[in-house]
């Protein structure tokens, strides 16, 4: 007992110290507590003060202000009447101008003494910023007025229909369509004959600069020959060039839709094949331009149209020949030019001395960055991807925008990367390491038509399969690329919820799978019993589309093979080809009598492939038609891209509309035209129905020769 | 005491060096556009300050002699005194043209300067400026090493991706990942030695890299906290700028 006694002194000692710490500690806390709460309140007071001071001294300054700009309005309005009178007509102007803008001036103070102020005080920023921010950035991008003035006088040989928002280049922007006569010249010059055209007018009459003239001429003339100027003049009041008018949506816009569809994340399979679609479209036109010895130099998504499915890309405002021997300068948008021009630029340099193709190439990496994004890369090279994205579109991002040394060095270069991610049939399973610019092994644009092919390996099979098979790797490398794979499959399978664990016995299944369905071919092929279930069966293939969904081009060079870009074909193979079910598909003969043997023996194998496939050939002499009425369709035909050439991208429309007007009296259209040499040559295919086209590809891509 | 690195960036920009001066506003003047907008509060507009940082860098040059680093002020209190001096300036004299030379300039608020007058810079900026010199001893980093060699680094510190991922992504075995990894370390320490030592007028400046993890002393331990320190810069420096961009007039 006496043992317990002197235990619970020293116990009953700790817990009264525990009660005291306990109570210290609780007071300590609801006096800091406390403290908090009343720094919190003084704080919420000051700044309450603050705000209300802020405002009192916000608005004493606007009405001030808006007092002086009347005040000074009120100087200026005599000035203007007695010019006027007197008809001083430039000091009139010039007076017109300064009263204009202290109107303005004291409307702005004016407007923030009675609204804006007020509604900032009460919290109400909402309310007003449609009025200051939306407001002025509407009425700032309106276009200009429907004619063209007196002073300038009408533009010969068009009539001018509207007008177009005129952006910072210091001129007008008429939409027009060409008179017959005009269209009629056009077309003995072998140009574009565009229905409706874009008239950019500088005068100096209406505010237009030299150096601005001086900077949009430059490179007119590569510009017409490629197609983007269908005509310039010079006059002594006035400098215009004629555009073809591509009706669409900017780039900037068709991103914001395509994102508000998908939500937060980010793209959307189908979006995410769409944005690779758009990157190669750009690309390939880029290419046309840097070929063309031409550096676009303002590369943004507000300069690109997306029309019919295909990218456009407009404003040859700053336009430079790349060997010009200007000075360099800053002109472009600020996070779609490369922060490295305006350094060059500011040490002076010429424009020969830069790469201004690696600088376009920049601008197509930030462009394919705010389509993923939404946004736009504030940090250059540095910005993070933080939406949904293939890992090697992420690379191939990051490799346009990266310091010059480390760049692509071409569009085509960084074309190649694209083309190898959209023409895989998970762009997600691709590793930059099979990038061909991280392989080294060249990447063949008509892979993409072989992919397309309804015998193609069904989706989750090995992705890398085809790429190893076609390169013939092996050894470590291959290994570590197959393990690559199998591990992002895997995560692939495992994110979809259907992780298959793999089983010794697994080989030996997939084995003898493969021989029954091997047993199984050879029986349908001998016995022909099963004749109609494959003929059902390749008509759904050929329904169901294409593995992947490209753009609504509608028309597309499918193919333009030469003995070096010869692909592997898998010739041999049990293909079965798309029914034509008695669809009209009209053939046109360009190919050059110098073409070989070989090239006029794909034509005639394409064409026996669409008789055998259940087509109605059109323009091969065993058309359902006679001479006249075929005759009659290919004039018609040729008619609608003059003397242009059919494979370049403003001839596509024509035909586009041409194949549409015809109804089901021709629902597809295949032009063929000589290639740069005799051993190749170029095919147009122009089909307004997705199915019609996909099978038609496929038919053309299986009469490949490697 | 200003450093020698300091000192000598100092003098490349009184000397009017168009190098130094595009540096300072590739580094700094997406930071002092966005808290010139939210001075603003709404009444400088986003097209005015973009069109500004055009101008702004020249006009610049012209106020730096009449602003001393030596009175003690903080590399950051330095620069928002200059570019606040330059857009005054600025301002006025665009009024001045859109008054006498019949030019029609692009439209200024002119109450955002009062709204900004007494506002000091807040732990926000501080840290954004801070943000901003790693984010350009990285940049530096990136332009002068192969772009492998930063892939590497990007995709295990900064994306989060295992050493046996970015090896099997990149088709290069892990030792060769673990060595680029230690290679680009050793240079972005001696880089951001460099440039936080460029763009620091006090010593707390200095000081700031170690007391955000940023040791730059190698070792086993410190290497795996700076890794971690330098990719929370990182994320929240893009995070920060996004934000600005989101609401610029707050």
């Amino acid at each position: 007992m006496s043992g317990v006694g002197v235990l619970a002194f020293p116990l009953m000692i700790l817990v009264y110290i525990a009660a005291a710490v306990a109570g210290v500690w609780l007071v300590i806390k609801i006096l800091s507590g406390l403290g908090w709460l009343v720094g919190a309140l003084f704080t919420g007071v000051g700044r309450v003060i603050g705000h209300v001071f802020g405002f009192a001294r916000n608005e004493i300054s606007d009405v001030v202000r808006a007092a002086g700009g009347m005040l000074t309005a009120l100087i200026f309005a005599p000035l203007v009447g007695l010019n006027v009178v007197i008809g001083r007509w430039s000091k009139a102007t010039h007076y017109g101008a300064a009263l204009e803008s202290e109107l303005a001036t004291a409307g702005q103070a004016l407007y923030r003494a009675v609204v804006g102020n007020p509604a900032r005080l009460l919290g109400l920023t909402g309310l007003t910023e449609g009025l200051e921010r939306r407001l002025p950035e509407v009425l700032a991008h309106a276009p200009g007025p429907d004619r063209p003035n007196r002073r300038t006088g009408e533009f010969e040989g068009y009539k001018v229909v509207g007008s177009l928002p005129s952006g910072g280049s210091g001129a007008r922007l008429f939409l027009a369509e060409p008179g017959s006569e005009k269209l009629e010249q056009f077309r003995r010059l072998g140009r574009t004959s565009p229905r409706r055209v874009v008239i950019k007018s500088f005068s100096l009459a209406d505010g237009s600069t030299m150096p601005q003239i001086v900077r949009e001429s430059r490179a007119l003339e590569a510009a017409r020959q490629l197609g983007l100027v269908v005509e310039h003049e010079l006059t002594s009041n006035r400098f215009h060039y004629v555009m073809p008018y591509v009706p669409g949506d900017d780039l900037s816009i068709t991103t914001r839709r395509m994102h508000e569809s998908c939500g937060a994340d980010g793209l959307d399979d189908r979006r995410t094949r769409l944005t690779l679609a758009y990157a190669a479209d750009l690309l390939g036109t880029l290419r046309r331009f840097h070929g063309s010895g031409l550096w676009h130099k303002d590369v943004k998504p507000s300069n690109i149209i997306i029309s019919d499915g295909q990218v456009h890309l407009v404003d040859l405002g700053l336009m430079t020949p790349l060997q010009s021997a200007m000075t360099l300068t800053t002109h472009g948008t600020e996070y779609f030019r490369d922060p490295e021009m305006v350094r060059l630029a500011l040490k002076g340099v010429k424009v020969h001395e830069v790469d201004g193709v690696k600088f376009d190439v920049y601008s197509a990496g930030a462009v394919l960055f705010s389509v993923l994004e939404n946004s736009f890369p504030a940090h250059g090279s540095l910005s993070k991807i933080t939406k949904r994205c293939p890992e090697a579109l992420r690379w191939i991002v990051r490799r346009a925008m990266a310091d010059m040394n480390n760049r692509y060095g071409s569009s085509a270069e960084m074309l190649a990367d694209i083309e190898a991610v959209r023409s895989a049939r998970n762009p997600f399973k691709v590793l930059p390491a099979e990038l061909p610019s991280v392989s080294g092994r060249p990447h063949v644009v008509a892979e993409v038509e072989a992919d397309t092919r309804p015998d193609a390996e069904p989706l989750g099979a090995d992705p890398w399969e085809d790429h190893r098979r076609r390169w013939g790797w092996g050894g470590s490398t291959r290994r570590q690329h197959q393990a690559a794979a199998t591990k992002v499959a895997q995560q692939g399978d495992k994110a979809a919820g259907k992780v298959k664990r793999p089983s010794r016995t697994h080989g030996a299944l997939r084995g003898l799978v493969g021989g029954a369905a091997a047993l199984l071919i050879v029986a349908v092929f001998l016995g022909g019993a099963m004749r109609h279930q494959y003929e059902q069966q390749n008509r759904e293939v050929a329904r169901s589309g294409p593995r992947f969904e490209l753009p609504v081009t509608g028309h597309e060079t499918v193919w333009a093979p030469t003995p070096s870009r010869a692909v592997p074909h898998a010739r041999g193979r049990s293909t079965p080809l798309p029914l034509g079910d008695g669809r009209r598909v009209l053939l046109v003969d360009d190919l050059s009598s110098s073409a070989t043997a070989r090239v006029h023996g794909e034509f005639d194998e394409i064409a026996g492939l669409l008789n055998g496939a259940g087509f109605a050939v059109l323009g091969t002499g065993d058309s359902p038609l006679d001479d006249e009425q075929e005759i009659s369709l290919l004039a018609s035909a040729r008619s609608r891209v003059g003397l242009s050439d059919p494979f370049i991208e403003e001839s596509g429309p024509p035909l586009m509309d041409f194949v549409s007007e015809q109804g089901e009296a021709v629902e597809a259209l295949l032009w063929f035209g000589s290639g740069p040499d005799e051993n190749s040559y170029r095919v147009r295919l122009v089909a307004p129905d997705t199915e019609t086209r996909d099978a038609l590809r496929v038919i053309v891509s299986h009469a490949q020769r490697p | 005491m200003l450093s020698d690195l300091t000192t000598h960036f100092i003098g490349r920009l009184r000397a009017r060096d168009p190098a130094a001066w595009f540096e300072l506003w590739e580094n700094f003047g997406p930071i002092l556009r966005a808290q010139l907008s939210k001075w603003g509060r709404g009444r400088i507009g986003v097209e005015t300050v973009q069109d500004l940082s055009q101008e702004t860098m020249a006009a610049l040059s012209n106020a730096i002699d009449r602003h001393d680093p030596d009175r003690g002020a903080r590399f950051s209190t330095w620069l928002l005194a200059i570019a606040k001096h330059t857009l005054g300036g600025e301002m006025d004299r665009r009024m001045a043209l859109k008054r006498g030379a019949g030019k029609k300039p692009v439209a200024l608020e002119e109450g955002w300067m009062a709204a900004a007058t007494g506002v000091s810079p807040d732990g926000r900026y501080e840290r954004m400026v801070f943000g901003a010199k790693v984010e350009a001893a990285i940049r530096a980093v990136e332009r002068e090493i192969e772009f492998m060699d930063f892939s590497v680094y990007r995709m295990r510190v900064f994306d989060g991706v295992s050493g046996k991922e970015v090896a099997l992504s990149l088709g290069v075995s892990e030792p060769t990942v673990s060595r680029r990894l230690a290679s680009v370390r050793k240079r972005l320490r001696e880089k951001l030695s460099e440039v936080v030592g460029r763009y620091s007028f006090t010593a707390d400046e200095v000081d700031e890299l170690e007391r955000n993890g940023l040791s730059l002393n190698p070792s086993k331990s410190a290497d795996a906290l700076f890794d971690e320190a330098l990719a929370e810069i990182y994320h929240e420096q893009m995070n920060l700028r996004q934000e600005d961009h989101e609401s610029p007039a707050d």
